[in-house]
């Protein structure tokens, strides 16, 4: 595609939000939209990079597909701003902004042809017709679309529909390209290749994607960061690492990915980097990597463990030592590249462990009802403090 | 479908036709008679098409069947545009004061006694002093057949993803190009069957005419009712079935718009 933007310009391997000269592409400020009773968007800031790919994760009815909607221009702040290139967008509607959105339904025009749909931006900048034809080609080429220029939208297969609705959102080269649930319409089977393929063309592009999604696997395939948002809130930003390792609260902590929650008690720190805590499921005490702020002895806390960081062993360990657990396997969910165990603790609860199948220890002796023993290293577990 | 209880078939036809007999059966004797060849009409005395041929040189019947069609296209014309701004008035401001009223008042002409409504508009027209004739009755048609056409228009917008216009908005239109460019595309079927229905309704109607008429405007309606008092002829029949056959086509036309519209949108 021929763009004034040369594709890749001002793409480094650094991500640009850790680079504390980059300047934000977009500011939202202490940004509120609230309807009736209820605060969609409760007082979320945030900074937007060039060329990034921000995917805003959340259960629906969290705010993102608002905030979204807010940047967009379809919904108003009733307090903060909201800036693009320092300039604050409140008094542009949608058809003034340099922003670009997907929609859900990819809103075809029915009435009108894929060339159609695709020039339609192009058109209502009062582009010649050579040009616009010219360019829309080069956008069919782009999605992989070529060949149906002629088709009406009702005509496309759910995959086509896509493509259609992404190149007629980057006809006009949005500085930021806004997604809602982009994927949520198709079949779970072609959904994986075309996060990758979204990803090639934000690329190839240049352009600031910002995806609104539900569903994290997809969030940390794609996104260069996520913001996770619950109740209106934006409670973390940062990379999809940073989210998974380093969950800020119980709440990320379950809704990314899979988790075991233990409630304990701080005691004190036998070793440098390390908090001992209490905790009644675990005899022998556990032991975790200390997190950044202040810990007081006492303070109730959780200690969060990822199931593929647990291991799981037959039998009962003679000594009960740190971060060791015993229980006996209450489920076992065979996944093809995993197996997940649920272990059924003395305590009453059930941790989840999973194991690679990696062809060599698939399933050795541990099956249903079998006494096991499960521990985890101290730099495999997280203390929360919210 | 299989299953359930279904009642003999003989029973299913006598229904059906007992049902269509009284609904098409007048309908079919005024078309009948309108080929017959006497000048009675209740005797059947040949084919002839000279009822038709006559109809030409009726000079009364001819201008009032041209002031009907005049007055149906611009009755039409208003009641489409106003009542397709009230359809778009009352799904797409969102909630505004009075929104729930509105829009049960646009459902009321529908079930208004003719005779009320022709009634009232008179008083209306006399009050403010308009000349009764022509365009009293224009606007009377207008009126009463604008409601027809925001219900129709109505039940197609809701069906109508509002993010369609957020699209066109969001690609550079503003709100009212959004509305010609893609809104009005899309509606133009409904638009269009309102029209078709919004004319046949004028064409039709004889009391509120009747009310609000004035010398000089005489609508066929009016003119075949006048004359039929003094005895139906044969030409009365004829008339009647080119009524007959205009509306039926107007009516076949915007079936067949809606059905084209409701498959497109449907898919293959």
């Amino acid at each position: 595609m021929d763009c004034e933007r040369p594709f890749g310009a001002g793409r480094r391997t650094l991500v640009p939000s850790a680079d504390p000269a980059a300047r934000p592409l977009i500011r939202i400020r202490n940004v509120e939209r609230r309807f009736g009773a209820v605060t969609a968007v409760d007082n979320v800031s945030l900074d937007l990079f060039s060329a990034e790919m921000f995917c805003l994760l959340g259960p629906s009815g969290c705010g993102k597909t608002t905030l979204l909607r807010m940047l967009a221009g379809f919904e108003p702040a009733d307090s903060g701003s909201i800036l693009l290139d320092d300039v604050d967008q409140a008094g542009f509607a949608p058809h003034q902004r340099q922003m670009n959105m997907m929609f859900q339904s990819y809103a075809l025009f029915p009435h009108l042809t894929v060339a159609g749909n695709i020039g339609f931006g192009l058109k209502q900048q009062g582009l010649a017709r050579a040009i616009i034809r010219a360019r829309v080609a080069e956008l069919m080429a782009l999605v992989q679309i070529d060949g149906l220029a002629d088709r009406k939208p009702h005509q496309l297969s759910g995959g086509q529909k896509q493509r259609v609705a992404l190149a007629r959102a980057l006809a006009r080269q949005p500085k930021v390209l806004l997604l809602d649930e982009p994927m949520a319409a198709l079949d779970a089977r072609i959904r994986s290749e075309t996060q990758r393929e979204l990803k090639q063309i934000q690329h190839r592009t240049g352009t600031t994607f910002v995806v609104v999604t539900h569903d994290q696997t997809e969030a940390m395939a794609m996104a260069d960061r996520i913001g996770v948002m619950q109740g209106g809130r934006l409670v973390q930003v940062g990379t999809p690492a940073d989210i998974y390792e380093r969950p800020a609260s119980r709440e990320v902590a379950r809704f990314v990915g899979n988790i075991n929650l233990f409630e304990a008690i701080v005691e004190g720190d036998p070793a440098a980097g390390e908090v001992a805590l209490a905790c009644p499921l675990i005899p022998g005490g556990l032991a975790a990597t200390r997190p950044a702020g202040p810990l007081a002895p006492g303070q109730p806390v959780a200690v969060a463990v990822r199931p593929e960081r647990m291991q799981v062993l037959p039998g009962r360990l003679a000594q009960a030592g740190t971060n060791v657990a015993h229980g006996t396997i209450s489920a076992i969910s065979y996944l093809g590249d995993l197996t997940v165990y649920s272990v059924a603790l003395a305590g009453g609860m059930t941790l989840s462990a999973s194991v690679v199948n990696d062809g060599r220890r698939t399933g050795q002796g541990l099956g249903r009802d079998t006494e096991v023993t499960v521990r985890f290293d101290p730099h495999s577990a997280m203390v929360l403090t919210v | 479908m299989t299953g359930g209880p279904r009642f003999p078939i003989r029973w299913d036809v006598a229904v059906l036709t007992l049902i269509f007999s009284f609904l098409y059966l007048p309908i079919l004797i005024v078309v009948v008679f309108s080929f017959n060849d006497s000048r009675l009409v209740t005797v059947w005395a040949g084919f002839s098409t000279r009822w038709y041929g006559s109809l030409l040189s009726n000079r009364p019947l001819l201008d009032a069947a041209v002031i009907s069609v005049q007055i149906g296209l611009l009755s039409a014309l208003i009641a489409t545009v106003l009542g397709t701004w009230a359809a778009i008035a009352l799904t797409r401001l969102g909630p505004f004061r009075g929104r729930a009223f509105l829009g049960a008042m646009v459902y009321a002409p529908l079930v208004m006694p003719e005779i009320i409504t022709g009634l009232s508009l008179l008083l209306l027209f006399v009050a403010i002093g308009l000349d009764r004739g022509f365009w009293t009755i224009t606007l009377a048609h207008a009126t009463f057949s604008m409601c027809f056409v925001t219900v129709l228009v109505q039940a197609r917008l809701v069906t109508l993803d509002r993010s369609l216009e957020e699209a066109a908005q969001d690609l550079g239109c503003s709100p009212f190009a959004a509305f010609w460019q893609v809104t009005l595309p899309l509606i133009s079927t409904s638009v269009a069957s309102g029209f078709l229905l919004a004319l046949t309704l004028s064409l039709d109607d004889l009391v509120v005419a009747s009310f609000v008429s004035g010398p000089g405007a005489t609508t066929l309606p009016m003119r075949i009712y006048g004359q039929a008092r003094l005895g139906v002829t044969p030409e009365i029949n004829a008339i009647c079935s080119v009524l007959i056959g205009l509306v039926t086509l107007a009516v076949l036309a915007a079936t067949v718009l809606t059905k084209r519209d409701f498959a497109a949108r449907r898919g293959p």
